[in-house]
């Protein structure tokens, strides 16, 4: 297929991403709001009013609701979304897990923000990971064009019959939803054609089921097999929908993770969202003064890339993680990721916590770490705090 | 690559100048990023918001912490904070005031309330003056932002009169911009 110029435009990261999901079509919204997601879905009320999107928008009286409401009208058929952040994601806990544990493909967005106490409206990614293990595939943007971006491969993901699960698209709060920058967006039918119509419908007069029906153990135990087999596959769906989508937009996708400056690179950094680009450049700052550094991206949360992850540690004389969430007495949670997959690997591995609460991180932050690394000056477990 | 910091009060307008400058500069074909910075706003307290512009695309997302260019919606901040912090020594200055007065080495002034006054552009008693704000930083950053494109994304998104009333504040505002001797 020939790539496919869109338009240009300036748009903050939440009307980039409600952008994508009017393209997507959805048919039922549930909407509740909450800082720093509730422009997003401002938006997209306004879609609808002016008539550029045909959609349901149910106002809820909670984020459970918002979850519920939207679970059971995508078990019907139609196209479905909703967004939040923080409070909100765990208010809707779980509904999250039944959306989840059902198979249902559908998407929804998190502005990353801290959670309380102590009360936080700024960034960190402690809402969205603490949704690891509820069988939802979950993908990380690093700028607002990669939001929109994600958001747009999300239901195709969800909806791939080897698939079907929810999909969340995270993106720092603040750092991504409020600030504007440049978005590449593509053409309405070049989306039509890249999504097509839902076939999902669980929800047949003909063919009466139940759902949600207790299951026995040997049966229970069955089911979260298929599930682990599900996000298995989806690892080579998501790379066979973003190398579609590289094709149509001419927008390098890279797949699970991505690896910048990585060929001969000595020492690793690895990170996840906005502050990617940050680390950027600082590896770019270092290797000008002849460090041999790189940098891993983890754009896929869920199902954790081992494999990639796997590969780029190995000869590496060692790595630093930067984290911003964190599990307590244990360590930073992308860390315990990454160091979970370097068993049997001799390559230490160093953890940064940082931008916890929306605490501001600089390139010179990271490069100091990484310095100190290359110098084995580095701790096992530096806060910036 | 430029940095810009927009110091104002909540309610002036300050996120929307950064935004207007941003989609400017995109509209031209170059990169732009606009950061508000989100506290417990309200009316009248200080307000923040951040802008880079480049030919290139822009990799960062940490704040602005030293500024090619500061901003001064309503010069009645120094009062209660230093909008200068973090200037760069080689910075510029644009001050909202009927008063000149040099406050850095490169300082420009423009009135911007009077501008927006004459025009007719006041909400609840307040002198909306981003727009003629928008305007002299306009003429202060040409390597990154044309008169006639901000005026179009002005008028975009103002829509009617008040799109017309905001595109005659940001020329004025670009014409009315004094450096400071």
């Amino acid at each position: 297929m020939l790539v496919q110029k869109g338009k240009v435009l300036a748009l903050v990261g939440n009307h980039a991403v409600a952008y994508a999901v009017k393209q997507a079509k959805p048919q039922v919204l549930a909407v509740f709001p909450i800082t720093p997601q509730t422009t997003m879905l401002e938006k997209l009320s306004e879609y609808i009013d002016k008539g550029e999107l045909r959609a349901e928008l149910i106002k809820v009286e909670s984020e459970h609701s918002a979850m519920a409401a939207i679970f059971g009208a995508a078990l019907a058929g139609p196209r479905v979304f909703t967004a939040t952040a923080s409070q909100g994601l765990l208010y809707m806990t779980e509904m999250i897990y039944w959306v989840g544990g059902q198979r249902v493909p559908l998407v929804a967005a998190v502005a990353t923000r801290a959670i309380a106490s102590p009360w936080s409206i700024w960034d960190d990614h402690q809402d969205f990971v603490s949704k690891r293990d509820a069988i939802w595939v979950q993908m990380m943007a690093e700028n607002v064009q990669d939001a929109y971006d994600i958001t747009l491969m999300a239901f195709r993901i969800s909806e791939d019959p080897r698939v079907m699960m929810p999909v969340m698209m995270g993106f720092d709060g603040f750092i991504l939803t409020h600030t504007m920058e440049r978005v590449e967006v593509l053409p309405d039918s070049v989306v039509d054609e890249f999504i097509p119509p839902r076939e999902f419908k669980l929800i047949d007069f003909d063919n009466p089921l139940g759902i949600g029906a207790v299951a026995t153990p040997d049966n229970y135990a069955k089911y979260r097999k298929k599930a682990m087999e599900a996000m298995e596959r989806a690892k080579s769906v998501i790379k066979e929908v973003m190398a579609n989508f590289e094709e149509i937009t001419g927008r390098k996708q890279y797949g699970l993770t991505e690896c910048y400056m990585c060929e001969d690179a000595d020492y690793l950094l690895v990170g996840m969202g906005a502050w990617v680009g940050d680390m950027r450049v600082a590896v770019s700052r270092l290797r000008e003064r002849g460090k041999k550094v790189g940098l891993l991206k983890i754009r896929v949360f869920r199902p954790f890339p081992r494999e990639e992850v796997r590969e780029a540690l190995k000869g590496r004389k060692g790595v630093v993680v930067f984290d911003r969430a964190y599990s307590f007495g244990s360590g930073g949670v992308l860390s315990l990721e990454v160091k979970a997959n370097a068993y049997g690997l001799t390559t230490p591995i160093h953890t940064v916590v940082a931008g916890l609460g929306g605490k501001d991180v600089r390139p010179r932050d990271i490069e100091g770490a990484l310095e100190d690394l290359t110098e084995g000056k580095l701790e096992e477990e530096r806060w910036l705090a | 690559m430029i940095e810009l910091s927009i110091k104002g009060r909540g309610g002036q307008g300050v996120v929307t100048a950064g935004e207007l400058l941003v989609a400017s500069s995109i509209s031209e074909g170059f990169y732009g990023q606009s950061i508000p910075f989100y506290g417990g706003e309200r009316r009248g307290a200080p307000v923040t918001s951040e802008v880079r512009l480049s030919k290139e695309p822009i990799f960062l997302h940490r704040r602005v912490y030293n500024p090619d260019v500061v901003a001064v919606f309503d010069a009645s901040l120094f009062s209660v904070m230093n909008p200068l912090e973090g200037l760069k020594e080689n910075g510029k200055v644009l001050m909202n005031s009927s008063n000149p007065r040099k406050v850095w080495r490169e300082t420009y002034v423009v009135d911007a309330t009077k501008i927006a006054q004459d025009i007719g552009l006041v909400i609840a008693g307040w002198a909306v003056v981003n727009t003629a704000m928008v305007g002299a930083l306009a003429n202060l950053l040409k390597e990154y932002v044309d008169l006639d494109a901000l005026e179009e994304v002005v008028k975009e998104e103002f829509p009617g009169k008040l799109g017309e009333m905001n595109a005659e504040a940001v020329s004025l505002g670009y014409r009315g911009v004094k450096k400071v001797d």
